[in-house]
């Protein structure tokens, strides 16, 4: 004889689908509870409470302290990369570059100027550049021409590797490829009109290159010596 | 003997079409990235090397290229032209690359210089590249069989 499920059964099994089901969700909405619980972030500003800074007594009052306890070494805080003008609320004037520079402080008649450590760099929140705020003098105005003459360099030095590497390349790939076309080879060859066009041209390009590097290696040492004399300046500017 | 003049034929067109290759890829990221950076410095001069970049490549897709390059490139002593004018290209740019890479990572701080440096550090980089491809095509075609 088979055994036939009571209606009392039924409905127990019912109830616990049921409780099984209402357990589940209550699982879910206290995991999505907790979930947005960790990602709770406070909408109200925390109010900064004045302390008190430490008192010169108070060691002097307590007794003897107990070793210090070795805690672990705080990160060092990230530098942050200066980018001269841009790292600034900066007005006109303004000029030099992430090292060496100046700029007019907005609403005020002072002056950021900023430069390259000759030796150990001050306390400060960039490294490797001395940032100071500084009046109108004649030894600012001498900083401003010196680093003016600066970024003339660099534009003249950037400008000189373009043409010279331009022109040298085209010079090479036109050498190299058209000799051949222009002259001719081996018994073919002919010191024509071609052939003379094509030697001046190569020479051409030849000396444009040249002068364009030329021009390169002349501003790279004039801005040496102009980081030299403004390094010099900034540290003449009271 | 024939058998002979073929495989040296053979040989210097695959070394033609190496070198070539490496020459247009330099030549194209120079001027066209000498040109792109000139112009947003405020150069005028970049339309001129732009100008170049563009014809290079009108040149090179034209029906002509090959018949006045192969001109060249069938010369016997041209494989050691281009291996001297890859080590030229490279030596032309290794120079100034190291000077920007020395002011590492301050460069990075300025666009201008950038710039400059990514475009002289990678035409280095494509010049000695190309020499490596060339040397390598050179030993493997020409080494014993």
């Amino acid at each position: 004889m088979g055994k036939t499920t009571g209606q009392p059964e039924i409905l127990l099994r019912r109830a616990c689908r049921g409780l099984l089901t209402t357990g589940g969700r209550l699982l879910l909405f206290l995991v999505l509870v907790a979930l947005a619980g960790c990602q709770f972030e406070s909408s109200i500003t925390p109010i900064p409470w004045p302390t008190v800074g430490s008192q010169p007594f108070q060691q002097a009052t307590l007794g003897p302290q107990p070793s210090p306890v070795p805690l672990a070494p705080t990160p060092l805080p990230t530098p942050i990369p200066f980018l001269g003008v841009e790292s600034l609320l900066c007005g006109d004037p303004k000029g030099g570059d992430n090292h060496f520079g100046f700029c007019a402080i907005l609403g005020s008649d002072q002056y950021y100027t900023w430069a390259e450590c000759s030796a150990d760099c001050p306390e400060g929140p960039y490294p490797g550049v001395e940032l100071r705020l500084v009046a109108d003098t004649s030894a600012l105005r001498d900083y401003m021409l010196i680093v003016g003459d600066r970024d003339q360099a660099i534009e003249s030095k950037k400008e000189g590797i373009f043409q010279g590497g331009a022109l040298g390349l085209l010079d090479f790939f036109g050498g190299v490829l058209g000799f051949g076309a222009a002259c001719g080879l081996g018994s073919e060859f002919t010191f024509g009109l071609s052939c003379v066009g094509w030697l001046l041209t190569v020479s051409g390009g030849g000396i444009g290159s040249y002068l364009g590097f030329d021009k390169y290696a002349d501003n790279n040492s004039r801005q040496e010596t102009l980081e030299r004399s403004a390094s010099d300046k900034f540290r003449e500017i009271p | 003997m024939s058998q002979s003049t073929q495989e040296i034929r053979e040989f210097r067109e695959r070394f033609a079409r190496v070198s070539v290759a490496g020459f247009l890829v330099m030549l194209l990221w120079v001027e066209l990235g000498a040109g792109v950076a000139s112009l947003l410095d405020g150069d005028q001069q970049g339309w001129a090397y732009l100008a170049i970049g563009i014809a290079t490549i009108v040149f090179w897709r034209s029906r002509r290229f090959w018949p006045i390059v192969s001109k060249s490139t069938s010369a016997s002593f041209y494989p050691a032209v281009a291996l001297i004018a890859n080590l030229g290209m490279a030596a032309m740019f290794i120079v100034p690359s190291l000077q920007y890479a020395a002011d590492i990572p301050f460069v990075f701080y300025n666009t201008g210089e950038t710039r400059t440096f990514v475009w002289a550090a990678v035409t280095a980089l494509i010049a000695v590249g190309a020499f490596v491809a060339n040397v390598w095509v050179y030993i493997r075609e020409r080494g014993p069989k």
